[in-house]
Parts: C-alpha cells; sequence; structure tokens
C-alpha cells in the first residue's frame, strides 16, 4: 500500500508539473488573444491549466489518503521496475540508431541482436548470430525486395 | 429505409467497393493484415495495440486505402488468434478473449480443444458478418446526418468520445482523463494552423510538423510493453495432440448451441462497439454474462459450456467491426486502436468524417468490402490452418523479443531514413514505461493526441462564429444534449468514486 501512495504522488505530481509548464509556456511564449479571436496560446494554455488541476487533485488525494489506493483504484498492483530489461532494450536501440547512420543496416541488426541478448539467460551468442541472420534475410525481403526503399546495407563513414 | 431505392444503392456500392478490394494490391494486403493480426493476437502479451502498432510504419509505404485495408486486418484479426490462446494456454491472446478462457480451456482441458477452436471461429465470422452488414446499412445514413453538424457538434462529440473512452478503462478516472489533456497537450506541438506560428518546438526544425504518432504508439505501447514483459513472461506448454481437421467437427449437439449465442452476441457486440469507449472487452463480457442468464443450466459454465466461448467471440469481433461505424462516418474513433486508423488516414492526408463517404465512396465500400474478403480468410486461418499457429504458441519467447525490437526499429527508420524518428521512439518508450509504472494509461493519451488538434480547430470555430459568446455550444440541441451527457458522465463517476472511496474508509475503518 505503501508503494500505492508513493506511486500516485510522483504521478500527481508529474502531472501537476507538466500542465504548469505547458500552461506556462502558453501564457508567455504565444498570445493568448480573446474568446472570439483566440491566438495560439488559449487553447493550449487551457488544456495546461486542466491538466495543471487534475494532477494536483491526484497529488492532494494521494497526499491525505492514509493509503494511496484508494485515489488509484487500480486494479494492477504496482509492478516491479525491470531495470535489466528498460537498460538493455534502450541501450539496443541506441546502438541500432547509431550504427544504422554510419555503417549502414546490416551491421545495425547484429548491433541490436546482441545487445538485446543481454535481456535473457537463454540468448547465447550463436542463437543471437543466427536470430540476427534470419532478420537481416527477412528485412531484405520486406523493406528492401517488396516496399523497394533505398536502405543503405553497408557503409563506411570514414 | 426499406425503400428499394436504399437496396439498390447499397448493392451499387458493394459492387463498386467489391471491385476495388478484390483488386491484386488489395487483396494481397488485406490477407498480410489478417495474418499477421492472428498470429500476433495468438501471441500472448501482445495485445492489438502492440501488433498495430509494430505494422504502422509499413503503411506509410502503401496507397491510403491498402494501408487501412492492412490495418484493419491485423485489427480484427488479433481478435480471432486471441482465442486460440485462450482456448489452449489459459492465458487470453488480447484483453477481450479473457472471457473465452473461462469456457475455453475447461473445453480444451476435456479434450475438446478442437471443437472449441472450431466453434469460436465460426461464431467469430458470424458475428463479424453482422457487424459488416449494420456498417453497411447505417454508415451512409448517420454519414448523411452528420452533415449538418456544425464545429459546435463536433466538439462536443470528441468531448464525449475523450471522456467516454478514458471513464469506461479501469483504474482511475482523474488520472485517465488528465492523461487525456497530456496526449491533447502533445497533439498541440507543431505548427498552428490558423497562424502559422511555431508552438513548443524549442528551436528545433522537426518538431515544426508535430509529434508523429507512429513514435508516440511505438514507444508507448510496443516497446514499454517489451520491457515489461521479456523477462516475467513464460509461455505456457500447448498440448498439440488431438488438434486436427477431423476433431474440429462438431457434434450435431454443438452446432445446435451456435446460432442463438452468436446471435445475441453479435447483437451485444454491435452495439457496444458502436458506442465511444466501450468496445469488444465490454460486449464479450455482456455477452458471457446474458449466455449464463438465459441458459437452462447455467451451472455448466466455468465447465466447459461452448455457449460460453461462442457468445463472447461473436460479441467481440462484432464490436471490432461496428466500431468503424462513428471513426468512418464521425471522424470519432471509439478506441485507440480505431485512433490509430484514423491517424493513418491522416497522415496520407484524408479527413475521415460524413464526407469520406460521399467524396471516397471507391475507399469507404473498398474498406467495407476487404472487412468480408478478410473475414472468410481468417475462416480459413483459423480452421484448415490452424495447426500452424498452434504450433506458433510454442515459440519461446525469447527468440521473439529481439526480433520485434528489431522491427521497431527498421520500422521507424524506414518512414525517412532518419535517426530522429528512432530517438524520438527512444524517448517516448521511456515515458511510457514511466507512464506504466506510475498507472497512468496510455490509451486515453493516444486518442487525445489524435483528437486534440481537431479539436482545438472545432473550438476555435465555434467561438469565432460566436464572437466569443460560449452559449453557442449548448444553442443547438444536438450538442447541447451531448454537452449534457458529457456533464452526466463525469457527475455518475464523481459520484461513484466518491461512494467507492466512503466503502473503503469505512472498510478500513472496520479493519482497525
Amino acid at each position: 500500500m505503501q508503494q500505492h501512495r508513493i506511486k500516485d504522488r510522483i504521478a500527481g505530481a508529474s502531472l501537476l508539473l507538466a500542465g504548469t509548464g505547458f500552461a506556462g509556456y502558453a501564457a508567455s511564449q504565444l498570445s493568448l488573444g480573446s474568446f472570439a479571436a483566440m491566438g495560439p496560446g488559449m487553447f493550449p494554455f487551457l488544456i495546461g491549466a486542466i491538466l495543471a488541476l487534475l494532477g494536483g487533485a491526484v497529488l492532494t488525494l494521494a497526499l491525505l489518503d492514509g493509503n494511496g489506493e484508494r485515489v488509484a483504484d487500480d486494479v494492477m498492483p504496482p509492478e516491479p521496475i525491470e531495470w535489466r530489461s528498460l537498460v538493455v532494450v534502450i541501450a539496443a536501440m541506441t546502438a541500432f540508431t547509431l550504427v544504422i547512420t554510419w555503417f549502414g543496416m546490416l551491421p545495425a541488426i547484429f548491433a541490436l541482436c546482441l545487445v538485446a541478448a543481454r535481456a535473457s539467460d537463454k540468448l547465447t551468442v550463436p542463437v543471437t548470430l543466427a536470430v540476427a541472420v534470419g532478420l537481416s534475410v527477412a528485412a531484405w525481403l520486406i523493406f528492401i525486395e517488396v516496399l523497394g526503399l533505398n536502405f543503405r546495407i553497408l557503409a563506411w563513414p570514414f | 429505409m426499406e425503400s428499394p431505392a436504399f437496396l439498390i444503392d447499397l448493392f451499387a456500392n458493394a459492387a463498386l467497393g467489391l471491385n476495388h478490394a478484390l483488386s491484386i494490391e488489395n487483396l494481397l494486403y488485406c490477407a498480410l493484415g489478417v495474418t499477421l493480426g492472428t498470429f500476433l493476437g495468438a501471441l500472448p502479451g501482445i495485445g492489438v495495440l502492440v501488433a498495430m502498432s509494430l505494422l504502422f510504419p509499413i503503411t506509410f509505404h502503401l496507397e491510403p486505402t491498402a494501408a487501412i485495408i492492412m490495418l484493419g486486418g491485423i485489427y480484427y484479426g488479433t481478435a480471432y488468434g486471441g482465442s486460440i490462446a485462450s482456448i489452449l494456454l489459459n492465458v487470453p491472446g488480447t484483453p477481450a478473449n479473457s472471457v473465452t478462457c473461462l469456457d475455453g480451456y475447461p473445453m480444451a482441458k476435456q479434450g475438446r480443444a478442437a471443437v472449441a477452436l472450431s466453434m469460436t471461429a465460426v461464431s467469430s465470422f458470424i458475428g463479424a458478418s453482422i457487424g459488416i452488414i449494420l456498417m453497411m446499412m447505417f454508415s451512409p445514413l448517420i454519414a448523411d446526418y452528420a452533415l449538418e453538424f456544425g464545429p459546435a457538434e463536433y466538439f462536443a462529440l470528441m468531448l464525449i468520445g475523450l471522456l467516454a473512452a478514458s471513464t469506461m478503462s479501469h483504474g482511475s478516472m482523474l488520472k485517465s482523463i488528465a492523461m487525456v489533456c497530456v496526449g491533447i497537450a502533445l497533439g498541440l506541438v507543431g505548427t498552428d494552423l490558423n497562424t502559422g506560428q511555431h508552438r513548443y518546438t524549442f528551436g528545433l526544425i522537426e518538431l515544426r510538423d508535430g509529434l508523429s504518432l507512429l513514435a508516440i504508439a511505438m514507444g508507448v505501447f510496443g516497446v514499454a510493453e517489451l520491457i515489461a514483459s521479456i523477462r516475467t513472461f513464460q509461455p505456457g506448454e500447448v498440448n498439440r495432440r488431438g488438434i486436427t481437421l477431423r476433431a474440429m467437427i462438431p457434434t450435431r449437439d454443438d452446432v445446435s448451441r451456435l446460432w442463438m449465442p452468436s446471435l445475441r452476441g453479435a447483437g451485444i457486440g454491435s452495439f457496444f462497439g458502436a458506442l465511444p469507449g466501450t468496445g469488444g472487452l465490454i460486449a464479450s463480457f455482456m455477452s458471457y454474462a446474458v449466455e449464463r442468464r438465459v441458459a437452462k443450466d447455467p451451472s455448466r459454465f466455468g465447465k466447459g459450456a461452448i455457449e460460453g466461448i461462442i457468445g463472447p467471440e461473436a460479441a467481440n469481433n462484432a464490436a471490432d467491426q461496428t466500431a468503424f461505424i462513428p471513426t468512418l462516418t464521425l471522424g470519432i474513433p471509439g478506441s485507440p486502436a480505431l485512433a490509430l486508423i484514423l491517424g493513418v488516414l491522416l497522415i496520407h492526408g484524408i479527413n475521415p468524417g460524413p464526407t469520406l463517404v460521399s467524396e471516397r465512396p471507391e475507399m469507404f465500400w473498398g474498406l467495407v468490402m476487404s472487412f468480408w474478403i478478410g473475414n472468410v480468410l481468417l475462416l480459413i486461418l483459423n480452421i484448415p490452418m490452424i495447426g500452424i499457429w498452434v504450433r506458433l504458441l510454442s515459440v519461446p519467447y525469447h527468440l521473439l523479443y529481439p526480433a520485434i525490437l528489431f522491427f521497431v526499429c527498421i520500422g521507424v527508420y524506414s518512414v525517412n531514413l532518419a535517426a530522429y524518428d528512432i530517438w524520438m521512439v527512444i524517448a517516448f518508450s521511456l515515458a511510457g514505461y514511466a507512464m506504466r509504472l506510475l498507472g497512468l494509461p496510455a490509451a486515453p493519451l493516444v486518442l487525445g493526441f489524435v483528437l486534440g488538434p481537431m479539436m482545438e480547430i472545432q473550438f476555435r470555430r465555434t467561438l469565432i462564429f460566436s464572437g466569443g459568446d460560449f452559449t453557442a455550444f449548448v444553442d443547438r440541441p444536438i450538442s447541447a444534449t451531448m454537452l449534457g451527457l458529457c456533464a452526466l458522465i463525469l457527475l455518475w463517476t464523481v459520484v461513484s468514486s466518491m461512494r467507492r472511496r466512503r466503502r473503503t474508509l469505512l472498510a478500513s475503518g472496520g479493519d482497525e
């Protein structure tokens, strides 16, 4: 229950912050205009203000309550953070992005698979390489042969 | 409505649509869509949104009609595939199939898995057919009626759609509405259409065109889901024996139990599918409850009653089809999956709404007729070819997730061949996973994102015409009624959450 409360406090505070920021930007950087002739800032300002109000309500209820589940009313219990999967997935996508811009698609597939394999204990290096080969063939078929896209398969930036 | 002219129109339109749907290209993409939909639907943990967002980038490279035919196929294909996992693994392939576990899995344990699979396929087909017939009959009428709508009506309609969708989802109502606002806010990033001024771009050229629906959908549905399930998901053991074509032939008793539950399920599903915010999940639960109530012997339910899988499966497939009615005729999607379909149309420069039916009949009727083709294909995929999907259920998940991750990355990259697009997906994946941990739902965000910019346009238009007078929203009976409904929805949720609050307070007071 403790976790529920903390979860809702963070959620409420982030929503409040996001709403205030969004409305604040609209009020300071854009012209609001009048309701008859609205400027570009009016609608965003209203949305930001409503968001801040709702975020404030979530936060207040979470602070008032002895246990936060009453606010959240969530069916799902809070789940533990999957740190390893999170780091591996983001790292794999980052590796793919960097490698594809410099070295082309083929090395990028292998980079993604080798990094992504770190999330599972079952993916040994030979298995991973086999997956990468399979994906290379699939990617070549779908994106180059069928959709006719102009991918660089291999590149050398230097 | 029963006039012969109406029927003649209907047949002419159907012929036009069939002509388009039967072109080699559209036929191919329809087949591809339903096959991928069945496959991804059958895999537990990959719901309709993940499936659609994974294949979303491919639609950028297609003709708009082919694109929505394929995406539509994925959408209703997952409902067929999802029941396979429910019956064989006791794990719903998609949430809308959860109720099918209740009697489907007991049937499998009794050695009747093959019959359960064939009968759900048939009832799904019946449900979908009724949904499509209703769509063919009512869409033109609704579109005609909606031509009269002004900006105030559209604003009210969008508001009701957003509110209904966020209150019907489980979880906190406050958080859902807040997430709708976050979605609208994200949708407003970019160039203001009225003044040409850049909003929230922070000097970045890429942001001038706004954030991409693709990056948001892939991040918050696809990758965030993947992060949560890589290490926690355990595929179950599938008993493949006994699933043969011969074993799929139902007994005379099974067939006699097919018709009424299917028709009742289809009716319930068609109704809930067309309403904003409800849909397959709610319809399938309602249908199950109804079947239990009308049954002569309700105690059979939960122990392998075939009506308990026939009704709900007909319901969720009917709902999937009628959900297209408000999306295509009014431009108001009732669920995030339909918001993605609407998003694809907008990306291709097509404005869904009452004029779509009259101005792009080949597209509208082509899509409708592709539903018929798609559902016939699904019947084939799910009866004679069922063995393939059953085998695929036992594909180890650790081989699958690098592939999913790869298709996310390459798919996004393929749209513009720009690294920026993948960086955006990475950013939204982090945000999506954080939202998941904080219990902030992603579905209302996507609905808000798609509808937000349109809402702003209608809001501004209404007030420009009225000279800033807010009574313009309630001057006309239709918009007044709809806004009244919005107020009722809000009131009802506030009252019910207060009640619940008091009840939990009392309950916890009793504990102490």
